[in-house]
């Protein structure tokens, strides 16, 4: 009976919330996944995008706190949008969502801003594991992220803070994580709780996203001939 | 569906948890107002609220439920101290003074103002506030008396009316002249103009008090005793005890307490029972009602018997005494606290009756108010309940136990009971008090129940229709079946004033009675009808499931919905009251809409309706209704109307639901932030701006404090916007960049059903930039002209010079094609042989798996094959295509040239191992080499190496019944060695053959990559797949790139 249905919602809208963005170009993904996430307690689909410029546009209205970005999308794509999108709200938690074997972007997406990344086949467990993480603040990271994230740390950059590197135990932590431990056992390993190693990647995405910014900065400072005096290449945009 | 209900049951909650909610949730938020540093004044405050949370717990004040309260304080815009007197403007504004200044309250926000301090660095704290006739507010400070005409606020920058005097109270004479006590010095006197007329030299106390009665005379209270002014000065009255306060009576008369009581002046009883604690404040509201409010900070009111009640005001030591009260234009009462918080007790207009706990978990569909006065229940579920002496008891169906579900209970006019339901139809015997079964419409359910004006029974269920007329039963069916073949439940019916019967229903749309038989009307088509109500001006209103109100009269049809400003597009139940204002029930609570309004509403003019929608302020329990029947809700025979809503049932007189009042309320547009710096509107003064301003926020308001959830505010920027925008609560407009130009902002407040003619507005203008004027336009026009001859010449040169180096280009480019044409031939070739591979793995892989689902969604979707099997078909139908899913993947990684590289390859590897061994009990343990060289590896290549890994991940996960995996990718000098080794039992040579059918297949893939595999594996210490491809780059083995 719909009157039920109704009432069923608006029930379930007086309810504190994580809610939750869907920026996606495929109609599919977005219904599915919405109704999805509507049925996670505690979790509230607020709004879908279907490209990065109408995300631009809705999410520093809504602020949500989750988004979940296609990578993929025609258009402005989605680690554009979310450079752009971190700019705007910091608050706001992004989720990378991408096809199998797409290292690649995703890290690129992680420089730009995001803290985690989802599979696009992930059952209704993942999604709504990595939901849950994302909140908690800390999100999982398999071995080949774990390994780039090495290796772009270990590139030797000049205008780095201190508090840009990583530390040893991150490095340490990465370390296991490119060999194929899981945080459970990392924890065990290094005779810490769970929680630690949590904390240890939220550390390392936030790192990875300063570094983002700031070589996103200095290519910026490069292209108004400051530096090499190449065109802007990047496509970050930054109030300076 | 029940958990719809479950979910419901979350909202009953502990009673005393409800009054809270009435009182302090929907406290509307606040702006900040104050400017006022009170930081530790608001800790304690906040901490003695909590305390008081605590305190509350013990203290029963919710049972009066005649009245409700609002509460607000400083977590609202509140400054904290003291609430010393209260007044209400014409335009509706109330104002509040306060040691810290005056705050404006329009329902949804407080809004501060500081009079300034004077030169001479006294202290100026407001304490007394008067509202003339003509409309204008007297502020009586310590340091002058102020005025503010017509809301003009910003009259606080000027200078007081009279300045020096401290005023302790105010009043109007007859005379026009405005009287003010001044202490220590005597009264004064003053006109309109601010002269001070004449000065009355007499001992005045910090507190006294001037009222001036309806009859005119001017009574002063000061240093506990009274005086009254005649025409040869002031004389004392005699009074018997100290007086604490007066108020003037409604008769013309004076009140004054003493101690604890108060009397009537000439009489010397006192009124009424005397009060706990000692009496601060005193008022007698429009309706003769007498209010109380104490030291103690209690609030009290006196019914007509002379006996005290207690209010539903919230009385906490910790909130302060009663420092005033004021009775509002609507008939609610304003109390200011001494800690600073202000309450509002307002008449209950909504009563509820709560569900009996037995029934906590179900929803009422349907209501009968009988003529005896007992209240009937029908509810989802849990049967009936009878509401009779204040209390809810179960009905026993003793004919039927399964007549748990019931949407439809009438009583007719021989006052026999009728009840219908999912059990069939029951008639309730008033005399014997037996519930017995009637035959009159052999349905399963019995969904409507109507008596038309000659006194016959309607009954409608599913599927068919049936009068009693004199006795007899006559019954009707439609003509056909409803359009998806379903029966038609019959929801609502209705005779109109020509006495033709409608029917509607929940699958097949309207019907009416023609010939002896149901005829569909043609109208509304198929939507589904949940209510119907022909009113005596020939006009049929019809409420629909998700598609709004309908009217059809005299021939016409008329539609309405949410975007014509309904609260919901569902109508569950419609009730007319005697001013035609049509109630109705919806998802969203109830609501009423006059007919006039509704007949006269032009959908080109884009003016929304305002529904007058019943709220948590008008005491509704809940704002949710539902009806599965007809009646949907009941009027009584003393004129009132019951719904049922999802906590209980809700009942109102709508002749006490006030609907034009206000109605002229204007909106005040306060200024414009520009770019942050704020601009006051004086005197529909002009703004002017630069074309460069990036941000413009426009500030409104409109009072309605007694009733802001029944006001709606909308605004629009001519010149830029078409349309009207409904604000929120925030009351603010913001804009971006305006292109240079007049715009006008306009806001209109809509209340009470009514849109004023005439918006407020503020005139902007945008001066556009120096180089937005004509001439400096104009002459870079020129320069840039100038610019592109220039250019337009210099390009003609040099594409002579280009032309030349072109032919030489293209004779090179000529031979180059010639030896790349037969490196594309060969590629050609390549590219078919992957493609019918791909192909070919589309059709295996991709191809079988969506036949496999076609026919398990077969399987699931008949209906022959019961619950448990249809799900595990799906469950199978989720496994298969998130297999699928996988094997795509892998099509498209293969496929996609970007992956044409050795550290590619490897990172597949990895990821697809341990995705792959997740579900396993086998640990993946990975081991890359950092530095891979990016070597190039064809699509035919990597397909061969990642198969032949997948085997060895496969073999490991059967066979070796191992506990932790390791794959180690290595380059050494021109060799990839890619190693897979676990730690299980090793390949038993006992088992036959030392390489098995998935070795040979990892032999025959390393063959076509190139390479071979070496296999070691003891018993119970593990086996080592080690695969070994001397590597050429690809681009190398190919020829080069060609250009």
């Amino acid at each position: 009976m719909s009157n039920e249905e109704q009432n069923k919602n608006q029930v379930s809208r007086k309810k504190a919330t994580t809610s939750v963005v869907i920026v996606d170009d495929s109609a599919g993904v977005r219904n599915t996944w919405s109704q999805l996430i509507n049925t996670f307690s505690g979790f509230e689909c607020v709004a879908t995008c279907t490209s990065g410029e109408e995300a631009l546009r809705k999410i520093p209205v809504l602020k949500p706190d989750v988004v979940l970005m296609d990578i993929q999308m025609a258009g402005l794509n989605g680690i554009e949008t979310t450079a752009r999108l971190k700019a705007q709200c910091p608050e706001t938690q992004v989720l990378m969502v991408t096809v199998h074997g797409d290292n690649e972007r995703v890290f690129a997406a992680l420089e730009a801003g995001a803290s985690g990344y989802l599979l696009k086949r992930s059952a209704r467990e993942d999604l709504l594991y990595a939901l849950e993480e994302i909140m908690r603040g800390g999100a999982p990271m398999t071995s080949e992220i774990a390994r780039k994230v090495i290796d772009v740390f270990r590139r030797p950059a000049s205008n780095l803070q201190a508090d840009e590197k990583l530390t040893p135990r991150e490095e340490e932590v990465l370390k296991f994580l490119t060999q194929g431990f899981s945080n459970k056992e990392i924890a065990e390993r290094l005779d810490v709780s769970f929680d630690t190693i949590r904390n240890h990647l939220r550390h390392v995405y936030e790192k990875l996203h300063v570094r983002g910014r700031t070589e996103a900065a200095t290519k910026y400072l490069k292209s108004m001939g400051i530096g090499s005096g190449k065109g802007p290449e990047h496509p970050y945009t930054f109030e300076l | 569906m029940r958990k719809g209900f479950l979910k419901h049951s979350v909202a009953h909650r502990h009673p005393l948890e409800l009054a809270l909610a009435n009182t302090l949730q929907f406290s509307p938020s606040s702006d900040g107002g104050s400017g006022v540093s009170m930081k530790s004044r608001q800790f304690i405050i906040r901490l003695c609220l909590l305390t008081l949370l605590g305190w509350l717990a013990n203290v029963s004040f919710v049972s009066a439920a005649d009245f409700l309260v609002q509460y607000w304080d400083v977590r609202n815009g509140l400054s904290g101290a003291a609430i010393t007197s209260i007044a209400q403007t014409p335009d509706g504004f109330l104002w509040l003074a306060t040691r810290n200044g005056i705050d404006r309250f329009d329902g949804n926000h407080f809004r501060h103002f500081n009079p300034p301090s004077p030169a001479n660095g006294n202290s100026n704290a407001v304490v007394t506030l008067l509202n003339d006739r003509i409309g204008n507010l007297w502020i009586g400070t310590t340091n002058g008396l102020w005025r503010l005409a017509r809301g003009v606020l910003e009259a606080c920058d000027a200078q007081p009316v009279v300045p020096g005097i401290s005023v302790a109270s105010l009043a109007e004479a007859a005379d026009g002249k405005i009287r003010a006590a001044v202490p220590r010095l005597g009264i004064v006197a003053v006109s309109q103009a601010g002269q001070i007329m004449t000065t009355n030299h007499l001992e005045i106390s910090d507190n006294a008090q001037i009222v001036v009665t309806a009859q005119q005379q001017i009574w002063l209270e000061s240093n506990s005793s009274l005086w009254l002014y005649e025409t040869n000065g002031w004389s004392p009255v005699k009074i018997s005890g100290a007086v604490n306060h007066i108020a003037a009576a409604l008769d013309g008369g004076l009140w004054y307490a003493v101690e604890t009581q108060f009397f009537k002046l000439g009489q010397t009883a006192a009124f009424g029972e005397p009060a706990p604690s000692r009496i601060s404040a005193l008022c007698e509201d429009a309706t003769g009602r007498m209010w109380i409010g104490t030291r103690g900070g209690g609030v009290f009111y006196y019914s007509s018997d002379g006996k005290l009640h207690r209010s539903t005001a919230i009385r906490s030591r910790l909130l302060g005494g009663v420092t005033s009260l004021f009775a509002g234009a609507n008939g609610e009462i304003w109390v200011g606290m001494s800690l600073g918080s202000l309450q509002c007790v307002r008449p209950r207009l909504v009563s509820a009756l709560r569900l009996p706990d037995a029934a906590r978990e179900s929803l009422p569909h349907t209501v009968c108010a009988a003529r005896d006065g007992e209240v009937w229940v029908g509810t989802d579920g849990m049967g009936v309940f009878r509401y009779r002496d204040g209390a809810f008891q179960k009905v026993d169906f003793a004919a039927a136990p399964e007549m748990t579900t019931v949407v439809a209970i009438y009583e007719d006019r021989q006052t026999n009971l009728w009840i219908g339901g999912l059990g069939g139809l029951f008639r309730y015997d008033r005399s014997s008090g037996l519930i017995t079964k009637s035959d009159l419409l052999r349905e399963r359910l019995v969904s409507a129940i109507f008596e038309d004006r000659a006194g016959n029974l309607w009954i409608g269920g599913s599927g068919q229709l049936a009068c009693v007329r004199d006795g007899k039963v006559t019954s009707y069916r439609f003509y056909e079946k409803a359009r998806n073949g379903q029966l038609h439940e019959i929801r609502a019916i209705a005779e109109d004033a020509s006495g033709k019967i409608w029917v509607g229903t929940r699958a097949g749309g309207l019907f009416y009675l023609q010939a002896e038989k149901l005829d569909h009307a043609d109208e509304l088509d198929d939507a589904a009808v949940f209510a119907l109500h022909a009113d005596s001006d020939g006009g049929l209103w019809i409420g629909l499931c998700n598609r709004g109100l309908f009217c059809l009269k005299d021939g016409r049809a008329q539609h309405w919905k949410m975007a014509q400003g309904l609260p919901d597009d569902t109508v569950y139940a419609i009730l007319e009251d005697a001013a035609g204002v049509l109630w109705m029930s919806c998802n969203e609570g109830i609501y009423g809409l006059s007919k006039t309004a509704l007949l006269r509403f032009d959908p080109a003019a884009g003016t929304p309706l305002l529904p007058r929608q019943l709220t948590r302020e008008d005491g509704l329990l809940d704002s949710a209704c539902l009806a599965s029947g007809q009646p949907a809700a009941a009027r009584s025979d003393d004129g009132r109307f019951w719904f049922p809503t999802t906590l209980g049932i809700a009942s109102f007189r709508p002749d006490e639901i006030n609907h034009e009042h206000h109605a002229n309320v204007n909106a005040l547009i306060e200024g414009v932030s520009v770019e942050g710096v704020w601009r006051p509107l004086l005197n529909g003064s002009e703004v002017e701006v630069a074309a460069d301003t990036r941000r413009f926020e426009f500030h409104f308001t409109a009072p309605a404090p007694e009733s802001p959830a029944q006001q709606k505010l909308r605004y629009r920027l001519k010149g830029l916007d078409e349309d009207w925008t409904l604000a929120g609560a925030s009351q603010e407009a913001s804009y971006g960049r305006l292109a240079p130009g007049e715009y006008e902002f306009q806001v209109m407040a809509g209340n009470q059903g009514q849109w004023p003619e005439q918006p407020a507005s503020m005139k902007i203008r945008v001066v556009p930039g120096f180089w937005e004027r004509r001439l400096v336009q104009g002459v870079a026009m020129t320069i840039l002209l100038c610019a592109v001859v220039i250019v337009v010449q210099a390009i003609n040169q040099s594409r002579e010079r280009r032309k030349q180096q072109a032919l030489e280009l293209k004779q090179a480019i000529e031979r180059e094609a010639a030896r790349s044409r037969q490196h594309a031939l060969e590629l050609k070739a390549a590219t078919e042989r992957e493609r019918s591979r791909i192909a070919k793995d589309l059709h295996d892989d991709i191809g079988s798996g969506l036949t496999e689902i076609i026919s398990l969604s077969e399987l699931a979707r008949n209906t022959t094959v019961n619950q448990e099997a249809a799900t595990a078909h799906v469950k199978s139908i989720t496994t298969k295509t998130r297999q699928l899913a996988v094997a795509m993947d892998e099509v498209v990684w293969t496929a996609n040239p970007t992956n044409d590289t050795l550290p590619k390859l490897a990172g597949y590897i990895a990821d697809f191992a341990q995705e792959f061994l997740l579900p396993t009990p086998v640990k993946c343990r990975l081991d890359i080499e950092a530095d891979l060289p990016a070597l190039s590896m064809a699509a035919p290549r990597r397909h061969n190496i990642f198969l032949a890994v997948k085997e060895a991940l496969n073999n490991a996960v059967r066979h070796a019944n191992a506990s932790e995996l390791w794959i180690r990718i290595r380059w050494q000098v021109d060799t990839l060695h890619i190693i897979i080794e676990d730690n299980g039992c090793g390949i038993k040579p006992a088992a036959g053959a030392p390489v098995g059918n998935g070795m040979e297949n990892m032999q025959t893939r390393l063959a076509s990559a190139g390479g071979r595999v070496e296999i070691k594996s003891q018993p119970e210490a593990g086996t080592t797949v080690h695969f070994i491809l001397r590597c050429l780059d690809d681009e190398t083995v190919s020829g080069g790139e060609s250009i």
